[in-house]
């Protein structure tokens, strides 16, 4: 896979948008090419895991269990999708199974690699991490927002019951 | 496709004869005769070498152990055939003793086991013994009309044989021996039907579906039946919760503490009665329908929604059913079948969803879950839902 085709690929990511090109170029450099097929599980909920992934070509199927047990489709990412962001920032436990619905083709790029593309092209990185860190607050409102509801809900189950 | 109207098969399987003979073997064991037993094999192998090596040298019947314990084995059955025999003084001591004890044993074993069988045929006839079924139909409760109620039982529930009930009352021997000569086989357990060991003699835990009728022993109002009638349900559901329970009420106000105590059927007989009373004394001319409706012989009747139906529009199953069978459809029952299994099924899958807003809405729907709703006409558009019943009307008798 061809330098401008690696860039054309993160360009074409709604995650990556309003990034400047040149950016991505640094980071495209960055990442490693990798193939799945279609049923094969890239990432598996509970295990420990430290890389994006970009979807360059396919489809993938997220996946998680509930409390009791049962297995169920939480969502589909398709061509330009990314998942896995937040292991960049940190050790994560993943929080669901990503399994390949298709044939698929990712751009990868792991929490080391990551910080040593940002070590190299400061700007680049700073505009990557801030994107990262968009994604991190969104994902925190919306826990604390749940927390108020559950708080709620916990708070009027008592009183119903007093 | 002929619609297969939904039946209770309610088959009721006998006990593993294996069942049968622990039983016997704990009545045995509670009159001693294990006890027994091991007394006179101890005397049987004691006396008889005993008896040999004190005859042995001076009589020429007994040659060996064997002899000796061939002889003990005749004396302690009082068989005694007499072909060995002891001759010296110790030896006929020895004998006496052991055909004294030996008659005494015999008598109290035979006796003790002859017993236990005869007890346990009295039991049953006086409702006192145990039910051994599996996967039956109790029918708790006494009505004057117990002999229709059966018979329509019988008759309502194709497979179910008189074998596969079992009644629980106090109404006595001779009204349920009665009931017993119509219908051979018909289980019966006599008790306090709010006694939690009455019901446990009549295996509800063990049962299919229990039917708690409003009970018509004793002079009681209807508030002090409704409120036995529900004591027995909740019992009935500590001890069998995965089982299908419906009651009889006569007062509307107990039909919600039998929902709470999660009984998954109850009939308001009364209040249909007066409803009927009501309707006709207002000319309205519906008797003969409601009746034809209610009959077992085509009427009112629910089918099960045939695979493939279910999540799509209710519109394309009744013309399906009016089609292949000729039956109007009229509305759904939804959340059919075992109350806490639905409701179990339910959790399950209120449990997908990522969004913490949404699962409490689902867990609230749960929680408000009606089962045997009725959903009476509902335009055609409606998605018929898991575990839901069409409610029919069946093919008219009259030609046009």
């Amino acid at each position: 896979m061809s330098a401008v085709e690696r860039r054309a690929a993160l360009l074409a990511c709604p995650f990556f948008e309003g990034i400047a090109a040149e950016a991505l170029d640094h980071l495209a450099g960055a990442c490693t090419l990798r193939t799945a097929l279609a049923g094969d599980t890239l990432i598996r909920e509970g295990e420990e895991g430290d890389s994006l992934f970009v979807i360059v070509e396919g489809r993938v199927r997220t996946e998680k269990r509930t409390p009791s047990g049962d297995l169920w489709t939480v969502r589909f990412h398709e061509k330009g999708g990314v998942f896995g962001e937040l292991s960049l920032l940190d050790r994560v436990i993943r929080s669901a199974t990503i399994v390949a619905e298709a044939d698929c083709t990712f751009l990868v790029i792991d929490r080391e690699r990551f910080q040593a593309f940002g070590d190299r092209h400061p700007a680049a990185g700073l505009a990557v991490t801030r994107r990262l860190a968009e994604r991190l607050a969104s994902r925190l409102r919306k826990a604390n927002e749940e927390a108020v509801t559950l708080f709620a809900a916990l708070v009027h189950e008592v009183e119903r019951r007093l | 496709m002929e619609p297969t109207p939904r039946r209770f098969g309610v088959r009721a399987r006998p006990p593993s004869p294996y069942v049968r003979w622990r039983r016997l073997w704990a009545e045995l064991q509670a009159e001693n005769v294990p006890r027994l037993a091991g007394v006179f094999f101890t005397l049987l192998l004691v006396g008889g070498p005993v008896m040999y090596l004190v005859e042995r040298s001076t009589n020429n019947q007994f040659k060996g152990v064997g002899d000796g314990l061939w002889w003990s084995l005749v004396t302690l059955t009082t068989i005694g055939y007499g072909d060995t025999y002891p001759i010296t003084t110790p030896g006929r001591l020895l004998a006496a003793l052991l055909m004294l004890v030996g008659i005494g044993l015999i008598g109290t074993v035979t006796g003790k086991i002859a017993a236990a069988l005869v007890e346990r045929r009295r039991r049953e006839g006086r409702g006192l013994g145990e039910s051994r079924l599996t996967g039956h139909l109790v029918v708790v409760g006494w009505k004057a009309d117990m002999l229709e109620l059966v018979e329509g039982l019988l008759g309502a529930q194709p497979g179910l044989t008189p074998e596969g009930i079992v009644l629980v009352n106090q109404a006595g021997e001779s009204r349920n021996e009665e009931l017993r000569r119509r219908f051979p086989g018909l289980g019966y357990v006599h008790g306090d039907t709010v006694d939690p060991a009455v019901l446990q003699r009549a295996r509800v835990h063990e049962a299919k579906r229990v039917l708690v009728v409003a009970d018509e022993t004793g002079e009681r109002s209807a508030q002090e039946t409704d409120a036995r009638t529900v004591m027995t349900v909740m019992n009935v559901e500590s001890l069998a919760p995965e089982v299908y329970t419906c009651a009889e009420v006569l007062d509307r106000t107990f039909a919600e503490h039998l929902h709470i105590a999660r009984c998954d059927e109850v009939v308001l007989s009364r209040e249909h009665a007066r409803a009927l009373l009501l309707s006709a004394s207002a000319a309205t001319g519906m008797t003969p329908l409601v009746e034809r409706l209610l009959s077992p012989a085509g009427g009112l009747t629910t089918v099960a929604v045939p695979e493939g139906f279910v999540g799509r529009p209710l519109g394309e199953l009744a013309s399906h059913l009016r089609r292949e069978a000729g039956v109007l459809v009229i509305g759904l029952i939804e959340n059919t079948g075992q109350t806490l299994a639905i409701k179990r099924e339910a959790l399950r899958a209120a449990q997908k969803t990522e969004d913490v807003a949404q699962l409490l809405d689902n867990l609230r729907a749960v929680r408000a879950l009606v089962p045997n709703r009725p959903v009476l006409n509902p335009p055609d558009s409606y998605p018929i839902p898991r575990h839901a019943l069409a409610v029919v009307v069946g093919a008219s008798e009259s030609q046009p």
